[in-house]
């Protein structure tokens, strides 16, 4: 094989400020080959990438296509070469079409009328690029009609259709479900016939074994290894990526104590129907479904961000009602978001002002702010859920996808909350790190906060909670606990109402 | 790595030295105690209003009326600390004293704060544009002074206290040079040590994300728009005593100076980065380049090309380092 790679990368340097993100590191990619990249939170993949792309200078190191060196130093340096990469939180533009999306600044004009758009042309071009990818996407849709898994495949279908040769997707499947992977797994082995070649970076091992080529491991900077497929383990990749066994959490008994919360009659018109659930003291309850099922809706509903009517919410036995966030906290009810950075994270501060933004409201009344109390609050939280960073007062943006994703969980434990709901507590986070995040919320339970979670994946639902609740088109279609949790129940009734639904 | 990291973080300032340095060099009489006094003079009040112009910037929203709240201010305080009201459309058979001079301190403050809650609170309950409501307060507030000044110039500040806010020194500098430094102190630990200051930020650099953290966003964006109407009157009463005269065209185009300083001094005008020390290096900056161009006998109208390739400037310059942050 060897002369025929498309890409090499060679040596590859970059250090930001004191922090060594990436000590000289090889990789390759061959033609219509997926190429996985996994490694822990940190690791330096996305870096990698982004090197690629253009996004960052390299201190050191080379670059070849097809054996010839190049320069990348902008991202149209890629682009020209055919480099592109979907960004796990892409910019598009949600009022337009999907075509208008793909062709974004490469619009067809009419022959003669360079100011005047030929958008059937336009939408033939489009249908065609989504053709190839057998997508079923209208291309005349409005952009925000669509999934955001949806939306995802039409970002792809932007970069096929310019000259593509390197896709690039960095954490691209970390907040769909099943079915909306297996649909992004059709489009790359598409992407594959056409000889293109796809760099994979995902925390999802099961996924990464089963679509990938061939898979390089990084640690701390440094390429430990790239095994073709089906010559290694599960287990000896993640040893090599995390430099030691996997500790497994432990998961914590079962135990229902009193009722500290309830939800009577939640519905939001055309989503959830009259959804009902009580949630007890040290109790981790699981909502989950397929998308579209109105877990994520009721969810948001629930914490006021979503309109929604709820005939009676009872918070510790009183009646209460939450039409803000700020109500909710209020009532010691702290909540992690779907979406990191439209969500989540403020760019722009620092790593510590991130943190401490939940206990900022909980010295709202004192005015001054005590700097000395911030710093020692933030790093505890921050060292309790081990986040991997230079020191505090660096920018948030400096942290890894992953990395972030665990200052978010310690700015909740910074209060102290009575109830924690969770969206996705592990988005973006590496194998090792899962199970620590894993054990802090059975920790939590176990001191008696209350949590209500969800996840896109279901086998992280079923492995945390005490109860789950399985909803489907808006309704509470089954409530399983103690040892009914599985995943292979979960996915039996929400298979089973799909089906019945596909019939009636 | 260390200066380059220096260097960047204080590029306004190390813009300003370059400047000074030239200018004290090849510009006739700039470096003289005189000039540079003026300097200070003339970016001491506008930059009053630059101070707080800075905060509602930085929570990711533009004040337009400010300038018209320095007019506004201007004539009310011009017209209660003046003998001779039949000037003005004012009628009230007030005598020249004590409670005229409460009047003529407190009413523009009231006003500033007033124009500043009506804005705050169309802008946080509709979370409209903040460029198009305040520039519709621009025009009212404008139209509010110009009906209250009757048209006319107003001259003579009267009383004595009044006038010393504009006429005292200390040390040959003018005592609201001081003020100035100090205003632009107090605002920098509002933000820097506060809960408010922290809220600021936060709403900024991610309004959804302050939503879902339970920052009472309403309240922070009223009380930036209050902040900054504050200002505006603090700056109008300064204004007065020292030009010791005030009419309904007193600040036009002010907002657009303030803004210009702001952006200069790197505050981000779309929200969550920026700081008032900035805005005051800002604001001397760019005071010191019109200095320098009006002793270099440049005509006025080259003044205002200036300006703009100056805000060019800051404005190319926050979009790189935002592309170098992202
Ligand atoms: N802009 C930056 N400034 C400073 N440090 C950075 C920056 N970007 C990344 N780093 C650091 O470089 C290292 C590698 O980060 P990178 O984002 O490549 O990790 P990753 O492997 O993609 O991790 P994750 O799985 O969490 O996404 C980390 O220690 C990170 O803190
Ligand atoms: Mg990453």
């Amino acid at each position: 094989m060897a002369g025929e790679a498309l890409l090499r990368m060679r040596e590859v340097r970059k250090t930001f400020g004191g922090t060594v993100a990436l000590s000289g590191v090889d990789f390759d990619l061959n033609p219509g080959e997926v190429h996985a990249i996994i490694g822990e939170n940190g690791a330096g993949k996305s870096t990698l990438m982004k090197i690629l792309c253009g996004v960052y200078p390299m201190d050191g190191g080379s670059i070849l296509v097809e054996g010839e060196p190049v320069r990348i130093q902008l991202p149209k340096d890629a682009l020209a070469l055919g480099i592109n990469m979907i960004h796990q939180e892409f910019a598009n533009f949600s009022k337009l079409s999907v075509a208008e999306n793909v062709f974004v600044g490469r619009l067809p004009r009419k022959a003669g009328f360079p100011l005047a758009l030929d958008s059937r042309d336009l939408l033939l071009r489009t249908a065609e690029v989504l053709g190839r990818l057998r997508l079923p996407i209208d291309p005349g849709a409005r952009l925000d009609s669509l999934s955001v898994a949806q939306q995802q495949l039409v970002e792809v279908a932007k970069a096929l259709s310019a000259n593509l040769r390197i896709l690039i997707m960095d954490e691209a499947t970390s907040s769909l479900n099943l079915r909306e992977s297996e649909q992004l797994f059709a489009t790359i082995e598409a992407l594959k016939v056409e000889g293109i070649s796809v760099v994979y970076i995902s925390h999802r091992l099961k996924e990464v074994m089963d679509i990938a080529d061939r898979i390089t491991v990084l640690r701390d900077g440094a390429n430990v290894g790239t095994f073709p497929r089906g010559h290694i383990e599960e287990a000896a990749i993640i040893e090599a990526m995390l430099g030691r066994r996997l500790r497994a959490a432990v998961k914590k008994a079962a135990t229902r104590g009193p009722t500290v919360f309830s939800v009577t009659g939640l519905s939001i018109p055309g989503k959830v129907r009259n959804l009902s659930f009580e949630l007890h003291r040290g109790e981790i309850l699981g909502i989950t479904g397929l998308s579209g099922s109105g877990k994520e809706l009721a969810i948001r509903g629930l914490y006021g961000l979503w309109p929604s009517r709820i005939e009676r919410m009872e918070c510790n036995g009183e009646q209460v009602s939450i039409s803000h966030p700020s109500d909710g906290l209020s009532l010691g009810i702290t909540y992690l978001a779907e979406e990191r950075k439209n969500m989540s994270v403020f760019p722009q501060l620092t790593i510590r002002e991130n943190a401490s933004v939940l206990w900022m409201r909980s010295v709202w009344r004192r005015f001054v702010v005590s700097r000395r109390r911030e710093r020692e609050a933030s790093l505890q939280s921050l060292r309790r859920v081990n986040v991997k960073m230079a020191g505090a007062e660096s920018p948030v943006d400096s942290l890894s996808g992953g990395n972030q994703q665990k200052m978010l969980l310690a700015r909740l434990l910074m209060v102290q909350p009575e109830i924690v709901i969770l969206n996705d507590p592990t988005r973006g986070v590496d194998v090792g790190s899962k199970q620590e995040i894993y054990q802090i919320i059975y920790q939590l339970a176990r001191e008696g906060v209350s949590i209500i979670m969800t996840s896109s994946e279901i086998p992280e639902v079923t492995a945390l909670a005490d109860r789950v609740i399985v909803m489907s088109k808006g309704h509470k279609i089954a409530e399983l606990s103690d040892a009914e949790v599985t995943t292979d129940n979960v996915l039996a009734l929400v298979t089973q109402a799909a089906a019945a639904d596909e019939h009636g | 790595m260390k200066l380059q990291n220096l260097l960047r973080r204080e590029a306004i300032l190390a813009v300003f030295i370059v400047l000074f340095v030239i200018c004290s060099f090849f510009v006739p009489s700039f470096f003289t105690a005189r000039n540079l006094i003026n300097i200070l003079k003339q970016s001491a009040i506008i930059g009053l209003v630059v101070a707080g112009l800075t905060i509602t910037v930085i929570a990711g929203n533009v004040d337009l009326s400010v300038g018209s709240v320095v007019s506004f201010a201007a004539v009310i305080a011009l017209t209660y600390t003046h003998a001779d009201l039949s000037q003005t459309n004012i009628s009230m058979t007030a005598q020249e004293g004590r409670p005229l001079l409460a009047l003529a301190f407190s009413l523009p403050f009231l006003m500033g704060a007033a124009v500043g809650l009506i804005n705050g609170l169309i802008i946080s309950r509709f979370q409209a544009n903040s460029v198009i409501i305040t520039l519709g307060a621009l025009s009212a507030v404008r139209g509010g002074a110009l009906l209250v000044a009757g048209g006319k110039v107003i001259y003579g500040v009267k009383n004595p206290v009044f006038a010393a806010l504009g006429q005292a020194q200390l040390f040959t500098i003018p005592v609201y040079v001081f003020i100035f430094v100090a205003a632009c102190i107090v605002l920098e630990l509002l933000l820097r040590r506060t809960s408010f200051g922290r809220y600021v930020y936060l709403i900024g650099a991610n309004l959804k994300a302050a939503i879902i953290a339970g920052v009472p966003v309403a309240r922070v964006q009223i009380l930036t728009f209050v902040i900054s109407g504050l200002m505006a009157a603090f700056a109008a009463l300064i204004l007065v005593a020292r030009l010791n005269t005030a009419s309904g065209l007193i600040g036009n185009g002010w907002e657009f100076d303030a803004v210009t300083a702001v952006v200069i001094g790197g505050t981000s005008l779309l929200g969550g980065r920026g700081s008032v020390i900035k805005s005051f290096q800002g604001a001397i900056l760019v005071t010191m380049i019109i200095n320098a161009m009006v002793l270099l006998n440049i005509p006025s109208s080259y003044q205002y090309v200036a300006k703009a390739l100056i805000i060019l400037t800051a404005v190319l310059i926050d979009i790189r380092t935002r592309r170098e942050a992202a």
